[in-house]
């Protein structure tokens, strides 16, 4: 290993896994890599995600789960200071330890790709596509500092793009994002994304875009790419299967908030909140082929048509008047799950 | 097995994609020499990834392309010269359900207008009537009351109802769904499958189910083709496909689903790596 610092990275060590020490703040003991607490985001005075706190750990991941509109990508924008007017975010963002809501543009651009990076749905979308790949690849190593000259950056690029799985690196460096499929371009992103080896990877629906056979590989890589480096990864879905996949934490989104949070195994075996059951029991491909699904009758409310108290209430079977009230997020049990619902526990 | 309502033989269809001024374009062949045939009644799944040719497949199955080669035929007939009046009537019997609903219906027009107007243009019928068929088809699809409404006050899942109640609003004999669920969240899309079965038994209706999801090709099908550039590579009951896939690609398929649960992906793993041991 090399000290903090310095970087090291020989374009030949084929297949060996990159080593790029940038010389962060080590994180105090105890703390989690990233803490999110109290997080809003609002359009004027209507709120898009409401009192959401996260935290996750090195080496760990944490799934975001939930239907289009509850506010996950909202979250993800928000943890990279990327909200903007007409949005307003408010909340504590701490990173390694460090607060990083409210930080000026400036600091945060030193903070973000490096020790925090996001990788996007839409790789096409996110990538310039008027600009050579390696090219895109090599900025962020230039902007952060970590190599001293541009021929080691071509070294560390192709050393990404070989760690990353993209075949012909030399070729692929040269290539713009249209002369790539889908799931190449994701690699680039990725590649992009770990290049200054990130403390925290942001994970915007990675593989939603892309045929199951890549997503599998996307999976795979990004499940290596932690085992190396203990980056911890906040990963958002509104699949299941790949919450399966890939989590070691869940929390599940509903209509701006976090209803519930749990192990990954407590979530697929035990669910609490009514919409995580709703949600395990409408999957397709559990049950029996043909028959009904259990479906969740009704539709999420919009974020300015939000019914009081619990959001779900109008869709739950176990609804109650107790539920005209807000339900706070606490904890359940002895695991640490956390559930928001009015509901006593033999209810649930 | 029933009679076939639709047959392909040796279908191809290709096409010409870049291509400059300077340059010649290059030839993508979509479909290559596929045969399927359709049996009434039967749900027929065909599954692949982006780029396959499933869609085109899909357009060539409704008519509304036409190969290069090969022949499609609907009740042992090829498909009518388009404008013609028996293609008008062919147009009723096979009807499709596109992707996603909020392009495949007109902004501006109320949903009743839009569903209305299949009515004026595949069957005479007087104004009382119109209004009882529209009526009952909304109804039937879970829309009731809302035939007034334009597609920006309805959500995703209520489009894709408009969207079937207006295929089905002819009585169409084959229904055509391209991706009918995958732009759906999940619970909304628990609700458009259950809905598609129940009107697929009301309706007598044959169904082919275009879908990359392989999940929703084995709930929905009784019968799965994969295809794989341009070709099924295999063609088989949705149980034995699963139990029992023959062909390399349908493994790779199946392999890359992701666990139901992480207790599966934890024996799917371990079972991985003793192997490799």
């Amino acid at each position: 290993m090399t000290s903090p610092g310095t970087l090291t990275l020989d374009g030949s060590a084929i297949g060996a896994s990159v080593r790029l020490a940038v010389k962060t703040e080590p994180a105090s003991i105890g703390e989690p890599a990233l803490n999110v607490t109290d997080l809003s985001v609002r359009r004027g005075s209507v709120a898009l995600v409401e009192s959401t706190s996260l935290s996750v750990a090195k080496g760990e991941t944490l799934c975001l789960v939930g239907e289009s509109g509850c506010g996950k990508s909202l979250t993800c924008t928000a943890i990279m200071g990327l909200i903007d007017a007409p949005l307003a975010a408010e909340g504590s963002i701490r990173l390694l330890g460090r607060e990083i809501a409210g930080l000026p543009e400036r600091r945060l651009n030193g903070v973000r790709g490096r020790d925090v990076a996001m990788i996007f749905q839409d790789p096409m979308a996110a990538l310039n596509p008027i600009q050579r790949v390696g090219a895109q690849v090599a900025e962020i190593l230039a902007v952060h500092g970590a190599t001293t000259s541009a021929a080691e950056r071509s070294r560390a690029v192709l050393a990404l793009f070989e760690r990353v799985g993209l075949p012909d690196p030399a070729r692929q460096a040269r290539a713009y994002p249209h002369q790539l499929s889908g799931g190449m371009c994701q690699r680039v992103m990725i590649a992009m994304a770990i290049a200054c080896r990130p403390k925290v990877l942001i994970a915007d629906e990675p593989t939603t875009a892309l045929d199951v056979t890549i997503q599998a590989q996307i999976l795979r890589l990004l499940r290596e790419l932690q085992d190396e480096t203990g980056m911890a990864i906040v990963f958002v879905t509104h699949d299941l299967g790949v919450v399966a996949e890939i989590a070691d934490r869940v929390a599940v989104m509903y209509s701006g908030r976090v209803v519930e949070e749990a192990g990954v195994d407590e979530i697929f075996d035990a669910p609490r909140h009514p919409y995580t059951r709703a949600l395990m029991a409408c999957r397709v491909g559990t049950g029996q082929p043909g028959t009904a699904l259990p479906a969740i009758t009704g539709i999420v409310p919009a974020p300015s048509a939000r019914p009081n108290g619990c959001a779900f209430a109008p869709r739950c079977d176990h609804a109650r008047p107790l539920c005209l009230v807000q339900p706070e997020l606490t904890e359940r049990g002895k695991s640490g799950a956390r559930v928001a619902c009015n509901l006593p526990e033999e209810a649930q | 097995m029933n009679d076939p309502i639709l047959q392909m033989i040796g279908v191809t269809r290709r096409y010409e994609t870049g291509g400059g001024f300077f340059s010649k374009p290059t030839v993508t062949t979509a479909v290559d020499d596929i045969s399927l045939t359709v049996a009434a009644g039967e749900v027929c799944a065909i599954v692949g990834e982006s780029g396959s040719g499933k869609s085109t497949l899909a357009r060539l199955a409704a008519g509304i392309d036409s190969p290069h080669a090969g022949q499609v035929l609907f009740r042992g007939t090829p498909y009518a010269k388009s404008g013609s009046a028996p293609w008008r009537r062919e147009r009723a019997v096979v009807q499709f359900v596109f992707q996603n609903p909020s392009s495949a219906l007109d902004p501006r027009a109320t949903i009743a207008s839009q569903i209305g107007e299949m009515l004026t243009t595949h069957e005479r019928c007087d104004a009382a009537a119109r209004k009882a068929r529209i009526d009952e088809i909304l109804d039937r699809v879970g829309l009731s009351g809302m035939g007034r409404r334009v597609p920006q006050q309805m959500s995703g899942g209520q489009l894709q109802r408009a969207v079937i109640a207006r295929a089905l609003i002819v009585r169409p004999e084959l229904l055509i769904c391209d991706e009918a669920v995958s732009a759906l969240d999940v619970s909304v899309q628990a609700q458009i499958l259950n809905l598609l079965m129940s009107l697929k038994d009301e309706f007598g209706l044959t169904m082919i189910f275009v879908t990359h999801d392989l999940g929703v090709a084995r709930h929905v099908g009784n019968r799965i083709a994969v295809m794989q550039n341009g070709r099924i590579v295999e063609n088989r009951r949705t149980s034995h496909l699963f139990d029992r896939p023959r062909h390399v690609y349908t493994r790779t398929l199946l392999a890359a689903i992701p666990a139901a649960t992480p207790a599966a992906r934890r024996a799917r793993d371990a079972a991985a790596a003793e192997a490799a041991t």
